[in-house]
């Protein structure tokens, strides 16, 4: 177990070194030198060549390749060229809405997911599996920035009880900060919730079927029992694991989805860095991301040894 | 008439629902008495039925099966009963061992907490005095060192101690039934015989009367008294164990002794009963058996016989038996 633990710490650590070599040379070959966009396209070739040598833009690629990753273990991000101040601030002030609002959208979709995927398997082929299943295509189908744009036009503008976007910041109180965070949360989560409940209900109608959850019965367990305590449980691992999946896409969805409620996140931050050029907030918001999504992976992997003792002898 | 017998079953038809709405009889007109502490072994071919059986008396049948007739267990008619109703008797009143051990068991649950969960849902035992109890029963059904292997997964184990674990957790409450589906179908031979003893002791010092379901002969002859012969859902043939297996009356019956496999001096094969179980949808015309029998006249196709009682304690179904014994 602390092999295994030890293993996947050390391919955590490679992959995440792997992943900034690749976003270190996406950054390389994408059109456009910063310092030429800083300075703007009146400004003299000497001018440029001292911005040029101030960014270290001037150093070979792999002098600038370590410069970068020893910033990012130190935790110096470099500058913003837009902004004027330190990326790592910047980062952890959008992180602030960020991280929230995806806690909350993964949180409402596993909150609709579960109970509506359980409630399909056991109810299967019955009206309530096909509502169920209705429901949750349409949570498919539909794209969360619109659903955004639907759920805004009708709770902020119609009915004008949430906020139609923008962030008070957490420094006006818990409330109305959580507040700006619900539609966009929503949002986020229907799509997720959709797919997951699909899952959910395949996984538990699979492990229904099982002799185990037959002996459970047999025992004297009431169908609920042995459909929460016997097949809901072994039915979590491939749940767990399109959790994970779609966390890539839960970070995708907000950059879009701060957009359209104007919340000052990490995902509008990446989308203002791109129309920008601001080549270092987006190598580091976008190595960010990338972490995000590999320790994530990290965790899934992890839970599946507490989903699944099998699990803890098999990884050694 | 003495005291209601602890199981009854009273023509029961087992029939499965078809995707084009159409219904497939399974098992028909099956009825049998089991007192306290009867053994009785149900011997028949894989898709016989046996199974169903099982499952209807513990309201255990798929969704797609219909069942009509009595299942009266102490008096109670288990079939008018809701599933909370039939919770409370499946585990405490019947206990059910299954074929498989090693899918029978939840891979992601020690095996402790498997046998305890039965206690303190009927009951209303602590998990911590479930767990006590069910290292007890660990140490009843000879797993070594109890306290330690409790806290086991199944994939931990082996078959024989798998299935052991499913006796004790169908143990657990003292049912006054247990019904035991081809318990040891899918074990070793030498684990065979330990997981045989170790039921046959447990139903011995409970009182518990056994309902074994086999393919095997020999199983049957070990552990049952009583013996009750299925072919295609028909009783063919019931009695005293003794008395099914070296006086058979149904043909059936005598067919599936000359395939028990022995060791023969003269070299000859096998015997075999010709041709193989016809599918339900395929049943012959009068008697399900007579297109393999081979003491067939024309009057067997003729109806499916009635069941009879040649001799007091013996029942059978087939013409032939009825003409060949004096009634």
């Amino acid at each position: 177990m602390t092999a295994l633990l030890l293993r996947r710490s050390a391919s955590l650590f490679l992959t995440l070194l792997a992943v900034s070599g690749l976003i270190f040379l996406v950054m390389q070959v994408l059109p456009g030198d910063p310092a030429a966009i800083m300075l703007g396209t009146s400004a003299s070739p000497e001018t440029l060549a001292a911005l040029r040598h101030e960014l270290g833009l001037d150093q070979p690629m792999l002098v600038r390749y370590l410069a970068w990753i020893g910033g990012l273990a130190t935790g110096d991000l470099g500058t913003s060229t837009t902004y004027g101040v330190p990326v790592s601030g910047l980062i952890g002030e959008r992180l602030a809405v960020t991280l929230p609002l995806a806690l909350m959208a993964i949180g409402l979709s596993i909150a609709i997911a579960l109970p509506l995927g359980v409630l399909s398997a056991a109810r299967r082929n019955g009206p309530a599996d096909y509502i169920a299943g209705f429901i949750s295509q349409l949570f498919i189908a539909v794209p969360g920035f619109w659903v955004g744009l639907l759920l805004a036009l009708v709770f902020a503008v119609k009915l004008g009880v949430m906020p139609s976007g923008g962030f008070p910041g957490w420094q006006t109180g818990f409330w109305p900060a959580l507040q700006a965070l619900v539609l966009p949360a929503i949002a986020l989560a229907l799509p997720q919730a959709g797919v997951l409940t699909r899952v959910t209900r395949s996984s538990v109608a699979e492990v229904l079927g099982e002799d185990f959850v037959r002996t459970a019965r047999a025992k004297g367990l009431p169908k609920r029992a042995a459909l929460w305590r016997h097949a809901v449980r072994n039915a979590l691992v491939p749940v767990v694991t399109i959790l994970g999946l779609q966390f890539t896409f839960l970070i995708a969805g907000a950059v879009l989805v701060e957009n359209v409620f104007n919340l000052p996140g990490l995902g509008r931050l990446a989308y203002q860095a791109l129309t920008q050029r601001d080549l270092v907030v987006m190598q580091d918001v976008v190595m960010f991301f990338a972490g995000l999504v590999i320790l994530m992976n990290f965790l899934v992997d992890m839970s599946y040894l507490l989903l699944d003792p099998r699990l803890r002898e098999a990884g050694r | 008439m003495s005291a209601a017998p602890l199981l009854s079953v009273e023509n029961l038809d087992i029939a499965m629902r078809l995707p084009d709405g159409g219904r497939l009889p399974i098992v028909k007109d099956f009825s049998l008495t089991l007192q306290a502490g009867d053994t009785l072994g149900i011997v028949g071919e894989s898709g016989s039925g046996k199974s169903l059986l099982s499952l209807a008396v513990m309201g255990l049948l798929p969704p797609a099966a219909i069942a009509s007739g009595r299942i009266l267990l102490e008096g109670r008619d288990l079939m008018a009963l809701d599933d909370d109703g039939m919770s409370r008797v499946r585990g405490r009143r019947i206990g059910m061992i299954f074929q498989e051990p090693m899918t029978a068991l939840n891979p992601a649950m020690t095996v402790g907490d498997q046998i305890a969960e039965g206690l303190v849902r009927h009951e209303k035992l602590s998990w911590k005095a479930a767990r006590e109890a069910a290292v007890d029963l660990l140490d009843r059904v000879r797993i070594p060192d109890p306290r330690a292997r409790a806290k086991a997964y199944p994939h931990q184990m082996s078959g024989g101690q798998r299935q052991r674990v499913g006796i004790a957790i169908a143990v657990a409450m003292r049912p006054a039934l247990m019904i035991a589906d081809e318990p040891t179908t899918a074990l070793d031979v030498t684990v065979q015989a330990e997981v045989l003893e170790i039921l046959d002791d447990l139903c011995a010092r409970e009182g518990m009367a056994l309902m074994l379901i086999s393919h095997d002969l020999g199983v049957i002859a070990r552990m049952c008294a009583r013996t009750l012969v299925l072919y295609a859902g028909r009783r063919m043939e019931e009695g005293d164990t003794r008395g099914v297996l070296t006086e058979p009356l149904n043909p059936y019956t005598r067919g599936l002794l000359r395939a028990v496999p022995r060791r023969r001096v003269d070299g000859a094969p096998l015997d075999t009963i010709p041709g193989t179980v016809p599918g339900f949808a395929r049943l012959p015309e009068g008697c399900v058996f007579s297109d393999r029998c081979g003491d067939v006249v024309a009057a067997c196709r003729a109806g499916e016989p009635a069941w009879t009682q040649p001799r007091p304690n013996r029942g059978v179904r087939c013409i032939r038996a009825q003409q060949e014994m004096p009634a």
